[in-house]
């Protein structure tokens, strides 16, 4: 996995560095960061918060109104 | 600073719609709806279809007031520079959680036939596919979708003939046996289907361009209808409606029933070939709707680069979002269609008629 | 070059010839003059070399060292065109023996080159310079020095001494005055002479270029069995003549080029005014203007100098042997690009499609031109995936497999020690080495290998059990279909493709199949040749395209060039040329 990633950014930060996009860089690192962490979460098992919980729960009130079980 | 200048005429974009919506529909929804309106999923489709196009009708309206423009700016323009990013915000993670449902569902479905091969490996070669095809830019994927939606439907068309021969139409009757019901849970849940309609607000300037917008909505709603046809009637009229109920993947079950002069059999492995194309076509474009949002959220000119960090988020989100198998299809069932006309259709409606509540006044 | 050096160099020039030492015993030695007739030996040994083209000539030198990499000055672009330059500074003198001594230094060394004194009218000395086996021998003979050396001295003084020999004295083809010693050296390369006289500041180019070339064949790579069989050859100019004997027309252009710093290769840019697109030519000039190469020996080699994608395993550029195929896409607006010393031609844009047709299928009845194309397509496919689809299904869905075809797979493979991914590439690799060998071998012998390695090695193997007997007939009927596809870069690249899907399908099955195989077509859509999509009209989808792609349609139906090449004028025939029988009604 963490050659994955170090093959990831070996194919696309010296293209960005180079052309000089500071802002592409910053959200690049951003959001691989985000990514690393969720694939470390993924790989050590951490208990992470599951989204469709989340969003069950925002919508079960109105699925049960409309009869969607 | 609108992310890449892209050229895709009517056409393609409304080609662009139809092939997610045809891929996910017939691998995934298809048997949800046999779940809730049994054999007469047909109605609940005509009524989805409704549904759908009001929605499509009210995305390419919006897109029509504002011309040029994609969903983001749109919001911004509407809302004013906090609150619309916010909202482009919550469009973009509803892009990367749908993706994340999808290759998820399309992972459980191919673990079917490849029992062997770990889920993350199918689904990140699939994802990874995707993000390959999502950097050459809009304008590559719309011309290789040019080719694979008419392979899609030559294929899917002969696998129909090919099982026609099986069918009993009779299956069908009596109509509404169970009343209205079911049939209106079963055409809400289809509405999951069109969640890709917010797509259209990233990619569709050519469908918001020029002159009418109903006859365009209408054509695209007519061609979805047919092609869902065969899904939602097929499995009913080979099977009975009883043992429909009880399949995972009906569509696939029928294709799995084709036997045809003792040569061709066994031909389920078309049915993957099949998904594996409009999937992949499908998480493209998520990923190329999610990535170019976020690039129009940091005001960066260059989506490309955002592809393959947002892919792995995806596939993370992928593994995550489902613990088991059939939760994912219960939510399938219930919280996605709700989420999806939400944001889908719901939001849009809002800013379309923010949109016309601003003209009236500036009279 | 060194004041010192210039120094030793000037006294080897002057320096008195070794005395009664034949040439023919002589070892050969570093710098030998070219030249040696008496008549210049004399006029050397009286001249100097001016300062001026003294310091031409070192500039010359030294940049030309510097592209060794060696000398003090450091390489960069343009160097050659500049010494190429020193050299076009340096006029022809009137004093011929400077003129000759200049150019001598510069072809040290040049055994081919000869320098020819001789006496015109008998009274002025004049030199002929020449490429030995570059020229005609027996025309210059006959009509340059037999009239010079045996005719009368130019009459009077007013008389100019260019006009004199070009209008009476020489029955040369072509003649063209010059100026500078570097002109005098690139006509002399290319095979034409040049005759010096002295006390006229000028030179003469006579044209006597003739070299031994291979008789026009029928190309071994695109035979056809309807249709002309003539074929390109290694010359440019034949080249040209091949494609002008069937346009006849002025706005048949052949723009000319060249490319290669040290080969000076010839390339001529061949279209047709009022059909190419401007913009396309333009293009295609630019593309060419910026190859700054050393050596350009093949057409193939220019091609890699101007894709639009560098990295595709897909020909960008159609590379043909057949002239009539040259004039029928330069007539639909594409652009010939012709490489002097190349028998294979670019044709350019291309589409993907373009290298689904064979010259010969426009000549056939159409319903047969369609047939064979819809054939191509389904063993393009074939020898795409023949192996492939093998490979995952035996591996991973047998249940797709008919039982009794089931049963007999089992029993072939019982006892084979390999995976089916393993065998099937054992095969095709070994495949791949038989048909290399067949091309590299001598023909007869070719045959043999083909014999002994398809029938002998081929069902030993399967008898000792090492392959499958069924991976043999797939890889054979793989390799079979790959020689349907009519163009052979085309063949190589599905040849290469072949292994990678190969592979997928043997660790994903069909879904890696899919999977590869929609990479490649998203990769396919990407391609773009000279801006050109490469899979027009399929995708972006062009209606009117379409019936020279899916089919081959009737040839008076095509009224309209290709739209994908945005021609200029897109009529190419009258649109009511249906024929029937004699009356127009049904008779």
């Amino acid at each position: 996995m963490l050659l994955g990633f170090v093959a990831v950014i070996l194919l696309e930060v010296p293209a960005l560095v180079i052309a000089g996009r500071r802002r592409e860089l910053r959200a690049f690192w951003v959001l691989l960061a985000l990514s690393f962490l969720f694939s470390l979460g993924m790989v050590q098992r951490w208990p992470l918060p599951n989204p469709t919980h989340l969003i069950e729960a925002i919508f079960q009130p109105v699925a049960d109104v409309l009869g969607l079980k | 600073m609108s992310g890449q200048k892209t050229q895709i005429n009517v056409r393609q974009a409304a080609m662009l719609l139809i092939t997610p919506v045809t891929a996910t529909g017939h691998l995934l929804f298809v048997r949800i709806v046999y779940r809730y309106a049994g054999k007469d999923g047909w109605i609940s489709l005509l009524l989805a279809l409704v549904l759908g196009g009001a929605g499509l009708w009210v995305m390419v309206r919006l897109l029509r007031r504002h011309p040029g423009k994609n969903l983001l700016q749109i919001g911004e323009d509407l809302f004013g520079a906090t609150l619309g990013r916010a909202l482009g915000l919550l469009f973009v993670c509803f892009l990367l959680y749908i993706g994340a449902v999808l290759l998820r569902s399309f992972g459980d479905f191919m673990r079917l036939v490849m029992p062997a091969t770990p889920i993350v490996v199918l689904m990140g070669v699939l994802i990874g596919l995707a993000a390959r095809t999502c950097r050459k830019g809009l304008e590559v994927i719309a011309r290789a979708n040019d080719i694979l939606l008419p392979l899609l439907i030559v294929t899917g068309a002969t696998l129909s003939m090919l099982v026609s021969k099986d069918k009993e139409p009779r299956h069908l009757l009596p109509i509404l046996e169970n009343g209205w019901r079911p049939v209106w849970a079963g055409a809400l849940s289809l509405q999951g289907l069109f969640a890709e309609t917010v797509l259209l607000g990233f990619f569709g300037h050519a469908l918001g361009s020029g002159r009418r917008t109903l006859p365009r909505v209408l054509w695209i709603m007519a061609i979805l209808g047919v092609m869902f046809l065969g899904p939602v009637t097929g499995p009913t009229t080979l099977f009975g409606p009883a043992s429909v109920r009880a399949m995972v993947y009906p569509t696939w079950e029928e294709v799995k029933h084709i036997q045809f002069a003792d040569m061709i059999g066994n031909l389920d492995v078309m049915g993957v070939l099949l998904w594996t194309l409009g999937s992949s076509v499908q998480a493209t474009l998520l990923l190329w709707g999610a990535s170019n949002g976020t690039a129009w959220l940091i005001r960066s000119g260059d989506y490309r680069p955002l592809v393959t960090p947002l892919a792995i988020i995806v596939l993370a989100l992928a593994v995550l979002v489902s613990d088991h198998g059939g939760e994912l299809t219960r939510f399938l069932g219930a919280g996605y269609p709700l989420l999806s006309i939400t944001v889908g259709v719901l939001l849009p409606l809002v800013m379309l008629v923010w949109t016309e509540i601003r003209l009236l006044r500036r009279g | 070059m060194s004041v010192r050096g210039w120094l030793r160099t000037l006294a080897r020039f002057t320096a008195p010839p070794p005395e009664g030492s034949s040439q023919a015993v002589q070892p050969p030695s570093a710098g030998v003059l070219p030249g040696g007739s008496a008549i210049v030996r004399e006029m050397v040994e009286k001249a100097t070399t001016p300062d001026g083209a003294r310091a031409a000539l070192d500039e010359y030198d030294q940049a030309l060292r510097a592209l060794a990499g060696k000398g003090r000055v450091r390489y960069r672009a343009g160097l050659l065109e500049e010494a190429q330059q020193a050299l076009q500074r340096i006029e022809i003198s009137p004093s011929l023996g400077t003129s000759v001594k200049i150019l001598q230094e510069l072809f040290t060394d040049c055994a081919d080159v000869i320098m020819r004194g001789m006496l015109v009218g008998g009274e002025r000395p004049a030199v002929l310079i020449f490429l030995d086996g570059l020229v005609a021998e027996d025309r210059l003979e006959l009509s340059i020095l037999t009239p010079l050396t045996q005719g009368p001295a130019p009459a009077g003084a007013p008389i100019d001494l260019v006009k004199w020999l070009e209008g009476v004295a020489l029955a040369a083809k072509e003649t063209l005055p010059i100026q500078t010693i570097g002109q005098v050296v690139e006509a002399v390369l290319v095979g034409d002479s040049v005759l010096l006289m002295d006390g006229v500041g000028q030179g003469l180019v006579l044209s006597t270029r003739f070299w031994p070339q291979r008789a026009i064949e029928e190309p071994i790579s695109e035979a056809n069995i309807r249709g002309p069989r003539d074929g390109f050859i290694e010359t440019l100019r034949t080249n040209t003549m091949l494609i002008r004997r069937r346009v006849k027309s002025p706005h048949m252009k052949f723009e000319h080029a060249v490319i290669g710093r040290r080969t000076r290769t010839d390339v001529a840019i061949a279209y047709v005014k009022g059909i190419t697109s401007p913009a396309l030519l333009a293009e295609v000039r630019s593309r060419l203007g910026r190859v700054d190469i050393d050596v350009l020996l093949d057409s193939g080699m220019l091609e890699e100098f101007i894709e639009d994608q560098p990295f595709s395993p897909f020909p960008l550029m159609m590379s043909t042997e057949r002239p009539d195929r040259v004039v029928a896409g330069v007539l639909s607006g594409q652009v010939a690009v012709l490489v002097d010393g190349s028998p294979t031609v670019l044709l350019l844009p291309v589409t993907f499609w373009h290298f689904m047709k064979a010259g010969e299928d426009y000549y056939n009845r159409f319903w047969m031109g369609t047939l064979v194309l819809w054939l191509r397509f389904l063993f393009l496919i074939l020898s795409l995936l023949g192996p492939s689809l093998y490979v995952a299904i035996t591996s991973f869905h047998q249940e797709m497999i008919p039982t009794n075809l089931l049963l007999s797979i089992a029993a072939a493979r019982e006892g084979i020690p390999f995976p089916v991914l393993i065998e099937a590439l054992i095969m095709e690799v070994f495949f791949e080495a038989l048909r290399e060998a067949g091309i590299r071998l001598p023909r007869q012998i070719g045959q043999a290998v083909s014999i002994v390695g398809a029938l002998v090695i081929g069902e030993a193997a399967v008898r000792a059990g090492l392959v499958s007997a069924p991976v043999v007939i797939i890889v054979a009927a793989t390799g079979i279909a790959s020689f349907t596809i009519p163009q052979y870069q085309m063949g190589l690249t599905f040849r290469l493709l072949r292994f990678p899907i190969m592979l997928a399908a043997g660790f994903l099955g069909l879904f890696g199949i899919m999977v590869a195989l929609v990479a490649l077509l998203v990769h396919l859509c990407g391609l773009r040749s000279f801006g050109v999509p490469y899979l027009q009209p399929i995708a972006p989808l062009d209606f009117a395209g379409l019936k020279d792609t899916l089919v081959r349609a009737p040839l008076w139906l095509m009224g309209k060039r290709p739209g994908l090449l945005d021609t200029v004028n897109s009529q190419r025939q009258s649109p009511r040329l249906k024929p029937g029988p004699p009356g127009g009604g049904s008779a």
